[in-house]
């Protein structure tokens, strides 16, 4: 479904002397469909930088990364803008490590809004996130309450909720899970089988080794690049 | 979604220009002035389009060209070289040759122009319904009730009470004329709507409000928005794709996403440090 060829990402920073990191270094791994796929290695080995090149939020220096999926073939590092959004509006949920909301959003929102986004009535799409919200252990007091007053773990559930809320079929997570409970872990991992049995494809950070282990289908080390 | 506005080579010299000012413009060097003839290059050589429903953003410190571009796409001033092309109902219309006419038709009828400080944008002499019913009006429709009508429900639609329709601009505060604006902007049933630095001057709170209205309004109607800031939080809530200006230059061009998070360009590099 997705494959990296060869990736490398160069960040120049020109107001440090035009110092020029690189965190990642020709990456080559396949993403087959309908797999849970964990990306693993300590910080800085430019996992989060693999999934935002994925999402087209940062700009591939070098490689290609091929995506397959539901028939139609893509290159992400040489995609124009219209493609990438047409590309995440379609068929990628992205959830990130921290919550990205303006003050003045609720929760209900936060989580509904990618199925407004998409057209969905507004009744029904509020009732979908209220499910949501209610299965990940969010209070219903709660729901029409700014998640930046929430608690960490919260935040991050409400995150979850939202990423999950539309069954696309590629998801990039992450490090979900870092904030949560042993309770709120396991819901967490329940709707992440079931977004597979679904027939959903999740390539995700995982630094909870026993989540890591239970859900992945493979591991890809990036800082030795090679499967595990 | 098939392309509605497109620019290009535009470029704008204010002065009597001279051939050291085409080397400056096409060798895209950073001068703004010509040390020959003294005249002032706006604008460089920028080409780019934008999509239907686009929510598009202009971004780059005073001065680099971004007013003057919004101007020059709501046929307000001419550019020196290079051509707008506004697509009406998929129909390409060249507005290099147009006339006062069509220039009238394009301003009524197809866009809107929201401005930075609303003495330019309203009239203050007429009411708050006024304002927006002289729109109406210059869209032809000539029927009184119907333009009263119209009008009372675009400034409702903007969060104007009902017992303040009547009121002239002058008794409003900021945040109320910058609401006045958006309804008078939004009543000709615009496709473009044009926005020079919509929350510049307003206080944090009030900010937050009419950028929110904004989104509110883009979903409900979605027309196409061009956004012009200095303010990157403005540039990253309100629009998805953005070009990045510096001296009449584009330095950058790219989901807004990119810019933010992937900045390029060392100038794009600076405005991402300097955010608040």
């Amino acid at each position: 479904m997705l494959s990296m060829k060869n990736v490398s990402k160069d960040f120049v920073i020109h107001n440090q002397g035009g110092i020029k990191i690189t965190p990642i270094k020709d990456i080559t791994f396949e993403v087959k469909r309908n797999e849970i796929f964990c990306l693993t290695g300590q910080s800085g080995t430019g996992k989060s930088t693999i999934l935002k090149m994925i999402y087209g939020a940062y700009r591939v220096t070098k490689g290609n990364i091929y995506l397959k999926i539901n028939g139609e073939k893509y290159n992400i590092s040489d995609c124009q803008i219209y493609e990438i959004l047409e590309i995440r509006k379609k068929y990628i949920s992205y959830i990130s490590q921290f919550l990205q909301i303006l003050p003045r959003t609720t929760a209900l929102q936060y989580v509904s809004a990618p199925l407004l986004e998409k057209g969905a009535d507004k009744k029904e799409a509020e009732e979908k996130a209220k499910e949501m919200l209610s299965f990940f252990n969010i209070k219903k007091k709660l729901f029409n309450l700014s998640p930046l007053s929430f608690s960490g773990g919260e935040q991050q559930r409400v995150n979850i909720a939202r990423g999950l809320i539309e069954n696309k079929p590629l998801l990039l997570l992450d490090e979900p899970t870092a904030s949560l409970d042993v309770k709120n872990k396991e819901r967490v991992i329940k709707k992440i089988k079931q977004y597979k049995e679904n027939g959903g494809t999740l390539i995700g950070i995982f630094h909870d080794e026993k989540l890591k282990k239970e859900l992945s289908d493979r591991i890809f080390d990036v800082k030795n690049n090679r499967y595990l | 979604m098939p392309k509605i506005l497109e620019i290009n080579s535009l470029s704008k010299i204010y002065g009597k220009g001279c051939s050291y000012c085409n080397k400056i413009i096409y060798e895209k060097s950073e001068e703004s002035i010509c040390p020959e003839c003294n005249s002032v290059l706006a604008l460089k050589d920028i080409s780019f389009s934008i999509k239907k429903g686009d929510r598009f953003g202009i971004v780059g410190e005073s001065g680099s060209g971004k007013s003057t571009l919004l101007k020059i796409l709501y046929l307000l001033e001419t550019p020196t070289t290079g051509d707008v092309i506004i697509y009406d109902n998929s129909a390409p219309r060249h507005m290099s040759n147009i006339s006062i006419n069509q220039v009238n038709y394009f301003q009524n009828n197809i866009m809107s122009f929201i401005r930075q400080n609303p003495y330019q944008g309203l009239n203050f002499n007429f009411t708050a319904s006024g304002n927006v019913a002289e729109r109406v009006i210059a869209k032809g429709n000539q029927n009184f009730n119907s333009v009263r009508e119209i009008s009372n429900s675009f400034l409702s639609k903007t969060g104007i009470l009902k017992n303040r329709f009547y009121d002239l601009p002058s008794q409003f505060s900021g945040g109320q004329q910058q609401r006045i604006q958006i309804a008078k902007a939004l009543a000709s049933n615009p496709q473009i709507i044009l926005l020079d630095e919509p929350t510049t001057g307003l206080d944090l709170t009030i900010q937050a409000v009419i950028l929110d209205l904004l989104k509110a309004l883009y979903e409900e109607y979605g027309f196409t928005m061009v956004v012009v800031s200095h303010d990157l939080g403005i540039i990253k809530h309100l629009t998805d794709i953005c070009i990045v200006m510096k001296n009449g230059s584009i330095v950058e061009f790219g989901l807004t996403d990119q810019i933010l998070q992937d900045p390029q360009h060392p100038y794009t590099q600076s405005l991402i440090s300097s955010m608040l």
